[in-house]
C-alpha cells in the first residue's frame, strides 16, 4: 500500500498520468471541484485554471523554461531539455507553496540523452488513470475519428504518439498500452492507480483514495467528496461541453465526453479485434484485476 | 524605454541616421537576409563572435532550464550543443560543438540570443509576426506552435505584405513617444503544414536547419513589405475559438482592454522570464503597459475543425479590417 505523500523540497509535481481516454479529464475534474470547494461546480473549461500546473508536453511552458522556441528545435533535442523544465517548474513553485499538477499522457520513458523524462527530484508522486483497454481503443477511435482497427493498432504499438496536426504539443510518446502501464508502475517515485471503472462504481470513495494519497486537507470529509464527485459528474461536464464547446477538444459536432460509461467495446470492437488486444495486454490487465473472462465476445 | 544605438548616444545627429536599427551587429556569421539592415563591417553596437562560453555562470541570479543570468550576463544552452553568452548588451559570444552547422548557430543567435540581448539594452522583444500596411504594423502572437507565421503567410497573399517572422523589436518612436516602432530581422519560416496551409506548398524552399528531424523551411512569401521598421498599431492573439460542438464554427475578432489586454500582452513577450530576471517584474509590467497605451489588442479566435477552410476565411476577415481605411 502506497503511503500518501506531501511535496518536499524541490519535489512539487504531481503528474496526472494515464493512457489516453483513460479517464484523465474526469479526475481532473474530481481533483479540481475537491480542491475548490466551491459550492457550484467548476466549469470543465476551467479546470486547468483551478489545477495549478500545466499539461507535460505544454510548448508554451518549454519555451518559458529554456528560452528557446521549440520549434526551432528537433523532437529529441527538446525531449532533451524537458527534465530540466520540470525541474524549473518545481523549483518556482516553491515560492509559491504550490504543488502542481501536470497531466501527462507520455510513457514513463527516458530522453535520448538517456535521462529520466520525469525526473524524481522534481516529483512528489503521481496518480496514474487506467481504464480497460478495449474500452480505450473504442473511445480513441472516436476521439480521432479512426475506425476501430487502427486505435486497436495504435494501442499495441510500442512507439505510438498521439497528438494532432491542429493542435500543437512537445511530441508524446505513450507507446503500447501495456508498456505504458508497466512503466508508471514501475516509477521510482510513489504512484497511486486508480482504475476508471472504480471511479465509475464510487466515485467519492475513488476520489478521497487519491486525496488521501496526496496528503490533501479534507480527504476525510465525506461530505466534501461527495460534493466533488456530484459537481464532476459526467452529466455536468457534458452539459458544459454541449452549452460552450471544451476547450481541449475543438471538433464541431463531436463530443469528447461522450458516453462515460464503461463496456463500450462490446458494440464496436469485433470479435478478432478484442481477442487481439487481450491477446497482447491480457496479462497486465489481469495483473490489474480486469478478469479475461469478460472479454471473450 | 530607452532606445539611442551608441553612434546616436555619441551625439551623432539623427538626421544622419535615417532608417537606423535599434543597435547595429558586427558578426562573424551571416545572420541571413533579413538581418541585413542591421549589419554593420566596423563600429558596431553589437559583436556577435565565437568564442569561449563557460558551461555554467557562478552564483546565478536566476537559472532555468536552458538559461541562466548572473550579473549583467545570459548564458542559454540550447539543445543542438550550442552555447550563447550575452552580455551586457553589447556582445553575443557562441561555442558550438564540432560539425555544428553555421546555420544552427544562426537560428539560435536570432531567436535567442538577440532578444536577450534586446533586453539588456532596455528594449522589448516580441515573440511575434506581422505584416505592413504601409508603415502601419500589424502583429499576430500566439502560445508557440499556434501559426503565428502561417497567418502572416497567407495574409501577404492577400494585400497585406510580409513584415517579420517571429521576433519584433519595439522601440519608443523618435518623433512620438507615445508610438511605438518595431524592427524585424529575421525571414519567414514555415513547416509542412504551414506552407500547405498558407497556399505555399510547391514554393521553393531551402532548410532552416540541417539537423535530422527539423522541418521548417525559409520561404519567400507571396508580397513582402520593403520596410525593415514601422508604427507598431495592432496586436492580435490567435487563438483556438471554443465553439459548442452542436452549433455552428464560427472566426472571432474582439478587441479586448484592461487586464484581459495585459495578459495578452505578457504571453507575447519574447523570453518573459529573461526579462523579470534582468529587469525585474515592475520594469518588465511598465514596458507592457507601454505596449498596451500604443497599441490595439485583439483576440482572433480560429475555429480548429477543418482548419485549412477557417485560415483561409479567418484570413480574408483579418486582411479585410487591416486594409480598411480606417484600420488603425
Amino acid at each position: 500500500m502506497i503511503q500518501s505523500r506531501r511535496a518536499v523540497d524541490g519535489r512539487r509535481i504531481v503528474w496526472l498520468a494515464g493512457y489516453v481516454r483513460s479517464g484523465t479529464t474526469w479526475r481532473s475534474a474530481l481533483l479540481a471541484n475537491f480542491l475548490a470547494a466551491r459550492t457550484e461546480p467548476v466549469a470543465v473549461n476551467d479546470i486547468q485554471e483551478v489545477l495549478p500546473g500545466r499539461p507535460s508536453s505544454d510548448p508554451g511552458v518549454f519555451e518559458r523554461r529554456t528560452g528557446v522556441v521549440p520549434s526551432d528545435c528537433t523532437p529529441d533535442e527538446a525531449d532533451t531539455l524537458r527534465p530540466g523544465v520540470y525541474r524549473a517548474l518545481a523549483a518556482a513553485s516553491r515560492h509559491s507553496g504550490q504543488v502542481l499538477y501536470c497531466p501527462a499522457h507520455e510513457a514513463l520513458l527516458d530522453t535520448p540523452a538517456g535521462e529520466p523524462m520525469f525526473p524524481n527530484d522534481a516529483t512528489c508522486g503521481a496518480l496514474y488513470a487506467v481504464r480497460n483497454p478495449l474500452d480505450v481503443a473504442v473511445s480513441w477511435a472516436f476521439y480521432l475519428d479512426i475506425d476501430f482497427e487502427s486505435a486497436v493498432d495504435n494501442l499495441c504499438n510500442p512507439s505510438h504518439q498521439i497528438g494532432r496536426p491542429e493542435w500543437p504539443r512537445l511530441r508524446e510518446v505513450v507507446g503500447d498500452w501495456s508498456s505504458h502501464v508497466e512503466g508508471w508502475q514501475s516509477a521510482p517515485f510513489p504512484v497511486l492507480t486508480v482504475r476508471y471503472e472504480d471511479m465509475l462504481a464510487d466515485p467519492a470513495g475513488e476520489l478521497g483514495r487519491m486525496a488521501r494519497f496526496l496528503g490533501l486537507d479534507g480527504a476525510a470529509d465525506r461530505a466534501r467528496l461527495r460534493r466533488a464527485a456530484d459537481f464532476a459528474g459526467f452529466d455536468n461536464l457534458a452539459g458544459d461541453e454541449k452549452r460552450e464547446g471544451y476547450r481541449n477538444y475543438l471538433r464541431q459536432g463531436r463530443r469528447f465526453f461522450r458516453s462515460g460509461k464503461a463496456g463500450g467495446w462490446r458494440q464496436h470492437l469485433t470479435a478478432a479485434q478484442a481477442r487481439r488486444l487481450v491477446d497482447v495486454h491480457g496479462q497486465v490487465m489481469t495483473a490489474l484485476g480486469y478478469d479475461l473472462g469478460d472479454y471473450v465476445p | 524605454m530607452t532606445t539611442p544605438t551608441d553612434s546616436q548616444a555619441a551625439g551623432k545627429p539623427e538626421a544622419d541616421v535615417p532608417d537606423a536599427p535599434p543597435f547595429t551587429i558586427d558578426a562573424d556569421i551571416d545572420l541571413g537576409w533579413g538581418a541585413a539592415p542591421w549589419v554593420r563591417s566596423y563600429g558596431a553596437d553589437v559583436t556577435v563572435r565565437r568564442g569561449d562560453v563557460p558551461d555554467a555562470l557562478a552564483s546565478p541570479e536566476a537559472e532555468e532550464a536552458a538559461w541562466a543570468c548572473a550579473r549583467g550576463r545570459l548564458l542559454f544552452r540550447p539543445p543542438c550543443g550550442l552555447r550563447l553568452l550575452v552580455e551586457g548588451g553589447k556582445r553575443v559570444l557562441w561555442a558550438a560543438r564540432p560539425g555544428l552547422a553555421e546555420a544552427d548557430v544562426r537560428l539560435f543567435v536570432l531567436q535567442t540570443a538577440l532578444p536577450a540581448l534586446a533586453v539588456q539594452r532596455g528594449l522589448l522583444a516580441l515573440r511575434a509576426s506581422a505584416v505592413a500596411v504601409g508603415h502601419d504594423v500589424h502583429s499576430f502572437v500566439a502560445d508557440s506552435c499556434w501559426g503565428k507565421s502561417t497567418l502572416a503567410a497567407a495574409l501577404s497573399g492577400r494585400g497585406c505584405p510580409f513584415f517579420a517572422d517571429s521576433v519584433l523589436i519595439v522601440v519608443p518612436n523618435r518623433e512620438n513617444g507615445s508610438e511605438l516602432d518595431c524592427w524585424r530581422y529575421d525571414d519567414l519560416r514555415l513547416g509542412p503544414r504551414g506552407l500547405a496551409a498558407a497556399g505555399l506548398a510547391d514554393a521553393e524552399r531551402r532548410p532552416v536547419r540541417e539537423a535530422e528531424g527539423y522541418e521548417k523551411f525559409h520561404v519567400e512569401p507571396p508580397a513582402r513589405s520593403p520596410r525593415t521598421s514601422g508604427l507598431l498599431r495592432t496586436v492580435h492573439r490567435v487563438e483556438p475559438k471554443i465553439c459548442p460542438p452542436d452549433e455552428e464554427d464560427r472566426l472571432e475578432i474582439k478587441r479586448v482592454a484592461g487586464s484581459e489586454m495585459m495578459r495578452i500582452l505578457w504571453t507575447a513577450v519574447c523570453q518573459p522570464l529573461v526579462y523579470v530576471a534582468a529587469l525585474g517584474e515592475e520594469e518588465t509590467f511598465r514596458r507592457v503597459a507601454a505596449l498596451a497605451r500604443a497599441t490595439k489588442v485583439y483576440r482572433f479566435g480560429l475555429p480548429l475543425s477543418n482548419d485549412a477552410r477557417w485560415l483561409s476565411q479567418g484570413v480574408d476577415a483579418v486582411a479585410g479590417r487591416l486594409l480598411a481605411p480606417d484600420a488603425t
